[in-house]
């Protein structure tokens, strides 16, 4: 690559001089700049086909943020013996494990936090994307068009809700409508089925509510929705039912190579080792591939944030809308990063608005900010416009793992014998879970057997995860045959989403062992509604001190250390 | 089973409801969410119920249980731990299916009273942005976990809004040894009664800051600071301003919404002012035998008007209802809001029980009821202000006409 022509373009464009330097695999950055989003813009300008991009360029001024650890420290896992390490409890590293567990083989999960889908897994929009935006030749394309022909197989093995409800794109001008049909084109060639234009008429009967201003629109009929997160626990139930360990609240912090391998691998409970390891680390995947001494790549955080509505909100589509490429913004259209979000029926039947994407220097800043409230809100005003501010009544940020190359990279790596990589999964990660981790899964296994591993068929695996009752779903009849059954399922302890006390119980008693707030509002919804946990979150405190035989102040809203409260009445002198 | 009134919610404006509905001959059931009957009274510890209805400053659960021993004395059917899922109109009877221990149970009835209370705003609902960290809690939710539960959601303690449960939520964190370090409200003046500030806040020398407002949360696991920034006329937050203050607790006051899911079922028209269901003076709703009362109806300040509007509902519920001539009943001026919204010129005139509230804080008043022109009523009020509701009664029988009714609020 002629890096003295980008030099100069980063100098005439941002004023900075940066130094760079390649080996076979990747082009390495170095420097300092005071803007984050130039850092991120000159790295994308290094990006070049079969090389990925380390960018080393410093923000400066910026200390970054501590990476959050574990509390807990101690020995449960020192000294033990694993085949396969899978660092990550994200949907990749759940679905990686949950593939893996099809096999005889020792396999440890290990998750910093105090439940799995914590990081970009448990923020995003749960779209399941029919992958219409995407380019030609990339693995977001394959494992995402694969992915998506899996979801309903997957669902229903897993016990978690599915809805295949179709996406509109919508267009404003007949020009971008005619220029739509290269996109139509495209998707028949990427195997997408059933994508059509739809004119004014047809996009005003599929959804009323955007008549007013929509000329015509793009259908993509296979998009879906699914609950993210209920999806990665429901992965990592099912994998630690056939046999796999999570231990959860565990970072790895070190690892030691020897011969071209990972030997070792430390934890705050203690050193292991592992015949093959999977970095399943989301954001924090190059800094995994650098303790192995395998940093080939990098990860710049980009932010989204969405916002939650008041399922009882008015006027707002009730089917998955997203504005297209307006005259102003065509050049966007299929450049392979974000849509620009959209507005998204979830499968819970709320409305979610969003995302919106923001390059972050540091890699858990998953807090909100006015601004990115205000952008979502207000672009997704045009497609809904009588949305009212009063309407949303949660907001969060995840922060998505992307490389410069803006694709998935899944590969073991070619330095590192027995590590291998799924680093980069951003959007459409959800989606494409399903296929990837089936290819993880056999890579992870003929490597295994190549080093001379007898690598069998786990006879007991059961794909079926049982689906949790959800006690209002049910017929009226059905549902007072559970209560006279159960009556805890008759007593209602959430009562903007309606869950109850036997919901909440079967959710503590999870195979994972989560027993926190946050654990169970995302089994099972409870402090999900409109009131937020104002009413149920005493409650559900009670119920876990109870269920967990720990004393209320010992429950924690999430990690450890998130205590509700910190002491009984009376002792704050203690 | 057929009951002639069905009260749903066993606070107190639905045991109040209950009681009446059953001294006036009607076979009643009465549906409660909770284990126990008495809604959130129960958490409120402190005294100064029942000023107004019994001349003494009762705690929450003593008032409670005032009712609650009333009730004890009616046929009045109670089933708790009992929730509501569906309501649906056949006919001129309503069908209501609720759960509980014992499954899925269908009632039939005439009247349907709603005394449902209300629910708080929360972080969200005033755009508070930054971290998920523990800490931070709705002031009822905070209320709960300190005297329900016995254990302390924080020791150092800011808490953001000047209504009155923030208020007493500010004395109760100092009483239990905690550092409260700030009340802070958005609006130029308190939102709380009076009486509320100088005993809650004043008494204890917690500082109360005006034109001020929580806009951001910092903490990774518990809430370790919040930025505090001054708002303009609008109650924006003033870029410039931010400053941090230290603390491990934020205790949201920043209002009430009346509950009004099974209302919204039932298609009951809601008044955007009070966010509660439209009603006459008997408080039933534009549905015919759909009663509306209480915090469902608009957020009172004095729980002894809770219970009045219990009882209005409940006695009119008892009544065979006649076909209802409703006439609307127009606030001019400077009202925020006036209940009931309508009047029904077929039932009791003479004995009318308003409620109103000033839109801001006002000096030298008049409020004025007229009908066709005609004078009804008329008050001079020295000193309105928002927080503090003013209930008035009205002698509506002696107009000669009632077709154009206005109740309005101007300068003397």
């Amino acid at each position: 690559m002629d890096f003295e022509k980008t030099l100069n373009q980063v100098r005439k464009r941002f004023g900075v001089e940066v130094s760079v330097r390649e080996d076979e695999r990747s082009v390495f950055l170095g420097g300092e700049c005071d803007n984050w989003e130039n850092i991120v813009a000159i790295g994308k300008m290094f990006v070049t086909e079969g090389k990925h991009v380390v960018n080393d360029i410093r923000l400066a001024g910026h200390v970054e943020q501590p990476e959050c650890l574990p509390k807990l420290t101690d020995n449960a896992l020192e000294g033990t013996d694993w085949d396969v390490l899978v660092i990550g409890g994200g949907i990749s590293g759940c679905a990686v494990a949950r593939e893996l567990s099809r096999y005889k083989l020792k396999i440890l999960l290990v998750e910093k936090h105090s439940d799995v889908a914590r990081g970009a897994s448990g923020a995003n929009d749960g779209m399941v994307h029919a992958g219409i935006d995407l380019k030609h030749q990339c693995l977001k394309l394959k494992y995402g068009v694969a992915g998506n022909a899996m979801y309903g197989d997957v669902c229903k093995e897993l016990g978690v809700n599915f809805r295949r409800s179709g996406q509109y794109v919508i267009f404003d001008s007949r020009l971008i409508r005619f220029l739509a049909k290269s996109t139509v084109r495209r998707a028949v060639k990427h195997g997408i089925v059933g994508v059509k234009i739809l004119n004014k008429k047809q996009i005003a009967e599929a959804e009323p509510r955007v008549k007013d201003f929509a000329v015509g629109a793009l259908f993509a009929p296979s998009t879906g929705c699914v609950s993210p997160y209920q999806l990665t626990i429901a992965y990592a139930e099912n994998a630690v039912q056939n046999g796999i360990v999570a231990s959860l609240n565990t970072a790895v912090t070190a690892m030691t190579v020897e011969n071209g391998k990972v030997a070792k691998v430390t934890t705050n409970r203690g050193t292991l080792a592992a015949r093959c390891v999977v970095n399943c680390a989301g954001v924090f995947a190059d800094k995994v591939a650098e303790m192995a001494g395998d940093r080939y790549f990098s990860i710049h955080p980009r932010r989204g944030t969405d916002l939650l509505l008041d399922p009882k909100a008015e006027g707002v589509p009730t089917q998955n809308i997203s504005m297209g490429p307006t005259l102003k913004s065509v050049s966007k259209f299929g450049s392979g990063s974000t849509k620009g979000g959209g507005v998204i029926r979830t499968v819970d039947d709320n409305y979610l608005l969003g995302p919106d994407a923001v390059e972050v220097p540091d890699r858990e800043d998953t807090s909100t900010c006015k601004q990115s409230f205000d952008n979502v809100f207000n672009k997704q005003s045009q497609v809904c416009p009588s949305l009212k501010r009063s309407d949303v009544i949660a907001y969060f940020s995840g922060v998505r793992a992307a490389t410069y190359e803006e694709d998935f990279l899944i590969e073991r790596s070619s330095k590192i014998a027995n590590l291998v990589h799924v680093a980069g999964i951003q959007s459409p990660g959800i989606t494409a879970a399903p296929a990837f981790s089936k290819d993880v899964a056999k890579t992870v296994a003929e490597y295994l057997t190549s080093v001379g591993v007898d690598v069998q068929q786990n006879p007991q695996f059961n794909p079926i995860r049982p689906r949790p009752v959800k006690a209002n779903c049910l017929s009226d009849e059905e549902r007072d045959k559970l209560v006279k059954k159960d009556p805890d399922f008759g007593k209602i302890v959430c009562r903007c989403e309606e869950i109850s006390l036997g919901e909440i119980k079967q959710a503590l008693r999870n195979p994972l062992g989560v027993r926190t707030i946050d654990g169970v509002k995302r089994r099972v919804r409870a402090g999900m509604g409109r009131c937020q946990g104002g009413f149920c979150m005493p409650l559900v405190t009670k119920i876990i001190a109870e269920e967990a035989g720990v004393a209320l102040t010992e429950v924690n809203k999430d990690d450890d250390g998130s205590n509700v409260a910190v002491c009984k009445i009376k002792e704050v002198w203690l | 089973m057929k009951y002639d009134v069905v009260v749903i919610g066993g606070g107190p404006a639905g045991l109040a409801a209950a009681i009446r509905a059953s001294e006036g001959g009607a076979s009643v059931l009465l549906i409660e969410r909770e284990a126990r009957l008495g809604g959130i009274l129960k958490q409120c510890i402190h005294d100064g119920f029942g000023v107004v209805r019994f001349g003494e400053k009762l705690s929450g659960p003593e008032y409670a249980d005032r009712f609650v021993k009333q009730l004890k004395q009616t046929n009045v059917q109670v089933s708790l731990f009992s929730f509501v899922t569906r309501t649906v109109k056949r006919g001129k009877t309503y069908q209501i299916t609720y759960v509980c221990k014992d499954g899925l149970v269908n009632v039939e009835c005439d009247k349907i009273v709603l005394a449902t209370g209300c629910r708080e705003r929360t972080k969200n609902a005033i755009g508070i942005h930054g971290d998920r960290c523990a800490g931070v809690y709705t002031a009822g939710a905070a209320q709960n976990l300190v005297n329900i539960l016995g254990i302390m959601p924080g020791k150092k303690v800011v808490i953001l809004g000047s209504g009155d449960i923030g208020l007493i939520m500010a004395r109760r964190f100092t009483l239990e040894g905690a550092n409260v370090v700030g009340v802070y409200e958005a609006k130029p003046t308190p939102s709380g009664l009076t009486r509320n500030i100088q005993q809650c806040l004043n008494d204890f020398d917690i500082p109360l800051h005006l034109s001020k407002t929580v806009t951001r949360i910092f903490g990774t696991d518990r809430l370790q600071r919040v930025e505090i920034s001054d708002v303009d006329e609008q109650m924006r937050p003033i870029a410039g301003t931010e400053t941090l203050v230290d603390c491990d607790c934020l205790v949201l006051a920043v209002g009430l919404i009346p509950e009004n899911e099974l209302a919204r079922e039932l298609k009951v028209p809601l008044d955007p002012k009070t966010k509660g269901a439209i009603v006459d003076q008997n408080c039933q709703t534009l549905a015919d035998g759909i009663y509306a009362c209480g915090n469902a109806l608009h957020v009172n300040d004095l729980v002894d008007y809770v219970s009045e509007s219990g009882e209005i509902a409940g006695g009119d519920s008892a009544q065979h209802g006649l076909s209802r001539d409703l006439r609307k009943i127009e606030a001019a001026g400077k009202l925020l809001y006036v209940v009931p919204q309508r009047l029904d010129v077929n039932s009791r005139l003479d004995k009318v029980v308003m409620y109103f509230r000033a839109s801001e804080e006002l000096t030298n008043q008049r409020l004025t009821v007229t009908a066709d022109g005609e004078t009804l009523f008329t008050r001079v009020y020295g000193k309105l202000l928002p927080p503090e509701m003013e209930r008035i009664v009205v002698d509506f029988g002696k107009a000669k006409a009632l077709n154009d009714i206005t109740i309005t609020l101007e300068d003397k």
